[in-house]
């Protein structure tokens, strides 16, 4: 009778496992676009200099994973547009430190017509527009210090503030 | 407000943001006025066609061949890490370079004071 109640048992058991709903999920992928303007101050070069920053225009995406959604990594392509044009690309981490700010760490580089390479980082608000859109603003710093397009000995600072757009996709 | 419940060094970053943003809008705004005098520079390409940045100003190409190279540097516009004159006056904006013409005159320039360097 023991063994009965133990076959009993095993059988059930192995039916509702079978029988149990797939209870682990794939990963997901976070996706957003993004694009923002941004216009700053350029200091320094080899005569300590301040200059108003070119105007930069980025478009770019996000991506996160379902199971660290804090951690977002992003790509971008940018664009100086003026007084002179140049074109480049930037790669960045993001955590978020609550639902709407970020905070920031990127590299960045020009490379047509001549190239420029630099780091940095920034914090980003943002203000919902919809449930999958948002108003993005902040500010944002970077060190640029090799490249063709300055002198060898000198490193300049940018200091940017970028208003843009960001939907989730 | 959630961003208030973000503290920082006893203050909502919301307001750390906030002041950051007011700053840099007063620094753009006044930099806007002042801090662009005629003929300064940062990069190579912020310069005119046929004008290379030494010592934070645009200056003609044939003027500067010393302050491009950097004393001792013999290797001439080959060298990678050297910034030949050549180099810096084609860094000057998509819009000049357009110019085949000018940009010509720039190499002949540009020759002529890489060879002026080396001499020296």
């Amino acid at each position: 009778m023991k063994k009965v109640s133990l076959l009993v048992t095993l059988l059930s058991s192995l039916a509702a496992m079978v029988a149990a709903p797939e209870s682990a999920h794939a990963q997901e992928w976070l996706v957003a676009a993004r694009a923002s303007v941004a216009g700053g101050i350029d200091v320094g070069g080899a005569e300590v200099a301040m200059r108003r920053a070119r105007s930069v225009v980025s478009l770019g995406a996000d991506l996160a994973v379902d199971e660290r959604p804090k951690d977002i990594f992003g790509a971008a392509v940018i664009v100086e547009v003026e007084p002179k044009a140049s074109f480049g690309g930037a790669a960045r981490y993001g955590r978020l430190l609550g639902p709407s700010s970020l905070i920031f760490l990127s590299g960045e580089g020009l490379v047509a017509p001549h190239t420029l390479f630099g780091a940095g980082g920034g914090f980003e608000q943002r203000f919902a527009f919809s449930k999958t859109t948002q108003l993005t603003l902040g500010p944002s710093f970077n060190v640029f210090f090799i490249g063709q397009d300055i002198p060898d000995d000198s490193v300049f600072w940018r200091a940017l503030l970028a208003v843009g757009f960001r939907a989730d996709l | 407000m959630q961003t208030s419940e973000l503290r920082w060094l006893g203050r909502s970053v919301g307001a750390r943001a906030r002041t950051t943003v007011v700053a840099l809008v007063i620094a753009l705004a006044a930099c806007a006025v002042a801090c662009q005098p005629e003929g300064s520079c940062i990069r190579y390409s912020d310069c005119a066609n046929g004008e290379t940045c030494a010592s934070g100003s645009c200056v003609r190409l044939a003027e500067a061949p010393a302050a491009v190279e950097g004393p001792g540097d013999a290797a001439g516009p080959s060298s990678s890490t050297a910034k030949s004159p050549s180099e810096a006056g084609a860094s000057s904006s998509p819009v000049s370079d357009a110019g085949a013409k000018s940009d010509a005159s720039v190499e002949v320039d540009a020759a002529t004071s890489v060879d002026a360097a080396s001499d020296a």
